[in-house]
């Protein structure tokens, strides 16, 4: 039990630190937003005080000593500088090392801790110089959680100014440990000619909501206790109060009940007296008194709002592998679903085909459903890129800015982990090669900033992502030249800027003639196509010389279920990809033009190339006179699969082929039909390499 | 631009409101009151205030009242006077503006 909460504590920690990062990157472009530095303070506090609770000591070590650092940040006591946000970066990754290695303590990390811990001893000024005894108090404090609410009377004597005590500094330390309302009694403050303003004639009552103790609020007041009077009670039932107010008042009731209309209930309304106003006329209470119960009223309302608010966004955690479990199950139960659906179409019985229809449209739902379960929106992994951008510009003396659009476009899962690598790949060459140094912009007439973008957007089944920079964009006579170079062209083959961009996604082919630590080795690029290929995805390159590169990915929604076109050849069945399928003709016999190294169609005038999967597979099957062509589109390629039968869309759950067929080529996957038969699935992205290698060799020749 | 009569009628704060200063406020206040019959205060130039202030702001408008002078506050609110009054109960949230604040004074 205690480790499934260890667990837990490890999984919010990891958010709260990723989202530490956000802010602290936000906050080094905006170093005056005081809500961005509070919300610094209140992510490693909170990892302080929960790391304290489950006994990473270490970690609550470090985050106490950067969290000292940022209180007084929050104080405006220590500056808001580069080395300050640097640090705390660097404090964030430790701590998610710490994280990753566990409750032990890590030896080969405490040296680096240490590290890390002088460094912050050093933005504190020598006397506010902690030690780590002081993490203790934080594991005690943070057990008590569970909110009260207390009433504060404060009655100072007139002397205390005179002890050097400032009430307001009092009243501040309070106002921080929760929901804080504050009435102030100043009546006993005569006109200024009687008045010592060396004197505090003033008094308060405060309501607070805490989840601190009664000592803790005791605590505050330790100091000015003989000069003052302090009463401090529990208000017990609060929360009854706060669902009191929910409670309908009468002319409500009589409304809704149709009584009276919405006017008469105004008129009476207005024409009533507030009960407040009655009593302070009959003098039973002072308008002061009715101040602090209308306070009183008012805390408890935004109270309520913040439980309500609470409520409304109330969420469960779901460990990710009890999800794929469900969609595997909703898997099964979609194949099984097919199976009776063809069985019950065969008995041909009308009360069967109705449940079975309605079968179907349930497990059609709560195939939606448990797939939007593991939809999350790319907009966080976004945001992991700022820091990368923020750091290797640096790195590399440049200056450059990212921007982002379209975060909360969703995609499965597993699909945002894959995209991880393919787009640290990218944003490194935009930083490496893409953007020049400032000066050498400059010099361009650019801007000192280069800028890289990221956008995504749903298009049809697909996301399509776009990493965009400013720079200097992809040159062509170098990719030519290095083509050649390696064989890869004919030094006569005419062939266009677009397609001598696609290059560049070949294994080792980089034209960069320094090979620095962050690129130029000419992997990048081949591992983000082999990436994005494993998704199912296609990657395009846009390169404008002088101006910028567009990197383009399409990328399936999910990896569980495709939409796909049904086809049959000989006795087998294959799915294409339905986001790919552009169109479907029939390939009569004398149309097409064979030679031994190229097949070619006319469609509509155009010499489209075409794949046979009879004979790609080495199907037997006897040959027809009419067979079909599916026009399919991949990587900017127009290409013919040509096959026995069209039997129409389908939508159905991929299963992997395993380690057997792993290597394959040309089939990503299969499925189980209605009937119980297999279908594999065809790698369009595959076929549609092989075709073009036959073209280039046709061309050569 | 404001002529030179009304900017005599205006009375600026200093910089500094804190308890160590409030005699020195006070005799400045009283001084002031003795001369002009329309009370005009301004906050603007005020970096630091602290509770002292805000009493003695209570306390002029009490002597203001008493001799049946108007009292104002007018200009621009700046954050320490706007935190001491929300902070210290005197009103939920102060007020940018002079104007405004001055209704948070109220009379007992």
């Amino acid at each position: 039990m205690i480790d499934k909460f260890v667990e837990t504590f490890r999984e919010e920690s990891y958010e709260l630190l990723g989202e530490l990062e956000n802010q602290l990157l936000m906050l080094e472009k905006n170093p005056e937003d005081k809500e961005i530095i509070s919300a610094v303070f209140r992510l490693m506090h909170t990892i302080k005080g929960s790391a304290a609770m489950f006994g990473f000591d270490q970690i609550s070590s470090l985050a106490h000593q950067v969290e000292s650092v940022l209180d007084l940040m929050r104080e405006g006591r220590v500056k808001i500088n580069r080395k300050l946000i640097d640090g705390t970066l660097k404090a964030r990754d430790l701590l998610i090392k710490m994280l990753d290695t566990g409750q032990h303590f890590v030896e080969s990390l405490e040296e680096e801790a240490k590290e890390a811990i002088d460094l912050f001893k050093n933005f504190l000024p020598h006397t506010e110089t902690s030690t780590t005894e002081d993490v203790k108090v934080g594991r005690e404090t943070s057990e008590s959680l569970a909110e009260a609410t207390y009433r504060i009377k404060f009655i100072p004597q007139k002397e205390i100014f005179l002890t050097g005590t400032k009430p307001l500094h009092l009243l501040k330390e309070l106002s921080e440990l929760g929901e804080y309302t504050c009435v102030a009694y100043p009546e006993r403050i005569p006109p200024l000619k009687e008045f010592n303003p060396e004197e505090c004639l003033t008094w308060w009552e405060i309501i607070l909501t805490t989840a601190k103790d009664l000592n803790t609020l005791k605590d505050i007041f330790i100091f000015v206790e003989p000069k003052a009077k302090v009463e401090i009670t529990a208000i017990e039932n609060f929360s009854n109060l706060i669902l009191e107010l929910k409670d309908k008042r009468l002319g409500e009731i009589l409304l809704d009940k149709g009584v009276i209309n919405e006017e008469t209930l105004k008129n009476v309304i207005r024409s009533q007296k507030k009960i407040g106003q009655i009593l302070v006329e009959e003098s039973i209470v002072t308008e002061q008194e009715l101040k602090s119960a209308l306070e009183e009223q008012q805390h408890v309302r935004k109270l309520r709002e913040k439980q309500e608010s609470t409520q409304v966004s109330a969420t469960i955690r779901v460990s990710s592998e009890k999800l794929d479990d469900l969609v595997d199950l909703v898997g099964e139960l979609v194949t099984i679903q097919a199976r009776l659906s063809q069985s019950v179409m065969n008995l041909e019985n009308s009360n069967l085909t109705f449940i079975s229809e309605q079968i179907e449209h349930l497990i059609s739902e709560l195939r939606d459903t448990s797939m939007s379960l593991r939809m999350l929106p790319i907009g966080t992994t976004f945001s992991k890129f700022n820091r990368l951008v923020r750091d290797l510009s640096a790195n590399l003396g440049k200056e450059i800015s990212m921007q982002t659009e379209g975060g909360e476009t969703e995609l499965d899962k597993t699909v945002i982990e894959k995209l991880n690598d393919p787009l640290v790949h990218i944003i490194r060459n935009c930083i490496d090669h893409g953007i020049e140094t400032p000066e050498v912009r400059e010099k361009k007439g650019k801007s000192r900033k280069g800028l890289i973008k990221l956008s995504a957007l749903h298009s049809g089944g697909q996301v399509i992502i776009i990493i965009e920079d400013d720079g200097e964009g992809l040159n062509t006579d170098k990719i030519r030249e290095k083509a050649i170079r390696k064989g890869l062209l004919n030094s006569e083959a005419e062939i266009s800027d677009e397609q001598l961009q696609q290059f560049i996604f070949m294994p080792g082919f980089s034209t960069t003639e320094n090979v620095t630590s962050v690129s130029g080795r000419g992997v990048g690029m081949d591992v983000v196509k082999k990436e994005i290929d494993s998704l199912r995805g296609s990657v395009s390159i846009q390169s404008i010389k002088g101006k910028g590169t567009k990197v383009i990915l399409s990328i399936p929604l999910t990896l569980a279920i495709i939409e796909g076109l049904l086809t049959k050849v000989g006795e087998d069945y294959f799915v294409l990809p339905l986001s790919a399928v552009e169109e479907c003709v029939e390939l009569i016999e004398k149309e097409n033009t064979r030679s031994s190294t190229r097949s070619l169609v006319n469609i509509r005038g155009e010499a489209l190339p075409y794949l046979r999967l009879k004979e790609l597979f080495e199907i037997p099957s006897p040959k027809t006179k009419i067979e079909q062509i599916v026009v399919v589109k991949a990587r900017d390629f127009r290409l013919g699969i040509v096959v026995d039968q069209v039997l129409g869309d389908y939508q159905t759950v991929i299963k992997s082929l395993g380690k057997m067929f792993k290597k394959a080529e040309g089939i990503s996957g299969a499925t189980i039909l209605g009937d119980g038969s297999l279908a594999l699935i065809v790698d369009i992205n595959k076929l549609s390499e092989i075709a073009i290698k036959q073209e280039q060799k046709s061309h050569g020749q | 631009m404001q002529d030179k009569q009304s900017q005599e009628k205006i009375f600026f704060f200093d910089s500094f409101c804190t308890i160590e200063q409030a005699q020195d406020l006070k005799v400045k206040l009283m001084d002031y009151l003795e001369v002009h019959e329309r009370i005009c205060c301004d906050c603007s130039r005020i970096k630091r205030a602290d509770l002292s202030f805000i009493q003695i702001l209570y306390a002029f408008k009490r002597e203001c009242k008493k001799r049946g002078k108007e009292f104002h506050l007018t200009g621009f609110v700046p954050p320490s006077v706007r935190e001491a009054f929300s902070l210290g109960g005197f009103c939920n949230a102060a007020p940018e503006n002079g104007e405004e604040l001055e209704h948070f004074l109220y009379d007992f």
